[in-house]
């Protein structure tokens, strides 16, 4: 009898929610609403579960890093000495003091890299180790930047177990990011 | 008994815990622990703003909340029913656990799940696929729950892994939806994938394990 009881309750709440769901999808689908139940866009609050964030490699690359190096090293170096400089010179002038020029004199051991100078134009003179031998030639090396990868794949998504919710899981981006040269 | 037949049927033990109930296990209760959330009653949910319309109206707000409190119990209680030792050693846990079960659906779970079903993501197709997911969740749980007063145990054993196969819908539809979105299958499409793959898997599953169960009682008939 209890057990009786407790099926036709059951089935009357399966009737009763059959039968309210008929009746608001009717008029709902009366009054035209049914097509804007769902938003097409996500809403980004805080507690999105999966935050979609897009790195900008350019500020992290060590190219740029390096560039902000010389243009500090630069901007003090133009601080310390206000007057203005010639730009470059393939040849060094006769007396060569080497602080005012921005010529670096290098003895070149064989064997040895030259290391790149952080300064992005810099003139390496090869001195000659002995007058016997005849001038060696002027070689100008450029401080290079790094090779940068053109473009970089980011996964804007992470697998964590707050995925495993009811949240819709937003669009996936694969964020490809061009690096700007400036 | 033969000692290889018991170390095979030892290993197939083995697997079975670790390929079947393992996972099955975790992600029901990762399930349930994302669950906990919703119930400071915060429409801060992503969930509940793209419904934010449908969550206006008491009756489809109520629903949703008793619908996510039902299937929390009902996941849950649920992990317990199919454990031989408890079947065996503790049979008032497997009778209680089953009860709240029984209850949670047929009152809770059941007739809210339909009441959304009519407003379901999807088209036609997915609310009548989440109307027959309702529809056959109660039927199945209720002819488990008859066929145990009338102490048929076999037929309770299978009506209740149909029960369970739609329970667990929940779960296995989440697992094919983060599955087929790695895969970058398009939002839309990946979602009503997954949830025919959930509800025909599940049921085709439950059929290949009912099978198994009760071919030595199938096969009575026919000899």
């Amino acid at each position: 009898m209890k057990h009786a009881a407790v099926l036709y309750t059951c089935i009357g709440l399966m009737g009763a929610a059959a039968i309210t769901g008929f009746v608001d999808y009717t008029q709902a689908s009366n009054a035209g609403t049914l097509s804007n139940l769902y938003k097409e866009e996500l809403p980004t609050t805080g507690s999105t579960l999966i935050s979609e964030k897009e790195i900008d490699l350019e500020d992290y690359s060590r190219a740029a890093l390096e560039e902000q190096m010389v243009n500090d090293q630069q901007e003090e170096t133009i601080a310390e000495k206000p007057k203005p400089k010639k730009p470059k010179k393939t040849v060094p002038p006769p007396p060569p003091p080497p602080k005012q020029k921005k010529t670096v004199t290098v003895e070149v051991v064989e064997d040895v890299p030259v290391a790149p100078p952080a300064e992005p134009e810099v003139i390496v003179e090869k001195v000659a180790p002995t007058p016997s031998e005849p001038p060696a030639p002027v070689v100008e090396v450029k401080a290079e930047e790094p090779p940068t990868p053109a473009t970089e794949e980011v996964k804007s998504t992470r697998i964590t177990p707050r995925i495993f919710s009811r949240a819709p899981l937003p669009p996936k981006v694969n964020a490809v990011k061009k690096k700007k040269r400036s | 008994m033969n000692i290889r037949l018991l170390t095979l049927r030892r290993t197939k033990q083995v697997f079975t815990v670790t390929f079947f109930w393992l996972p099955i296990s975790f992600f029901s209760l990762l399930l349930i622990w994302n669950t906990i959330p919703y119930f400071n009653f915060s429409k801060d949910f992503s969930f509940i703003q793209e419904r934010a319309v449908l969550f206006l109206q008491p009756i489809y707000n109520w629903s949703f909340y008793i619908h996510i409190f039902a299937g929390m119990f009902c996941i849950g209680t649920a992990l317990l029913q199919f454990s031989s030792y408890l079947l065996k050693k503790r049979k008032k846990i497997h009778v209680w656990s089953g009860r709240v079960y029984v209850m949670v659906v047929l009152l809770l779970g059941a007739p809210t799940g339909l009441y959304m079903s009519f407003f379901a993501k999807g088209g036609f197709a997915e609310r009548g696929l989440f109307m027959f997911m309702a529809i056959s969740w109660f039927f199945f749980t209720l002819k488990g729950f008859t066929t145990i007063l009338n102490k048929h145990v076999l037929a309770h054993k299978i009506w209740m892994m149909r029960s369970y196969a739609m329970a667990l819908t929940a779960v296995t539809f989440r697992v094919y939806y983060i599955i087929l979105y790695l895969y970058d299958v398009p939002l839309t499409l990946n979602y009503e994938m997954s949830l025919w793959m959930s509800v025909v898997g599940n049921l085709m599953v439950a059929e290949y394990l009912i099978y198994r169960k009760s071919k030595a009682y199938l096969t009575t008939f026919t000899t």
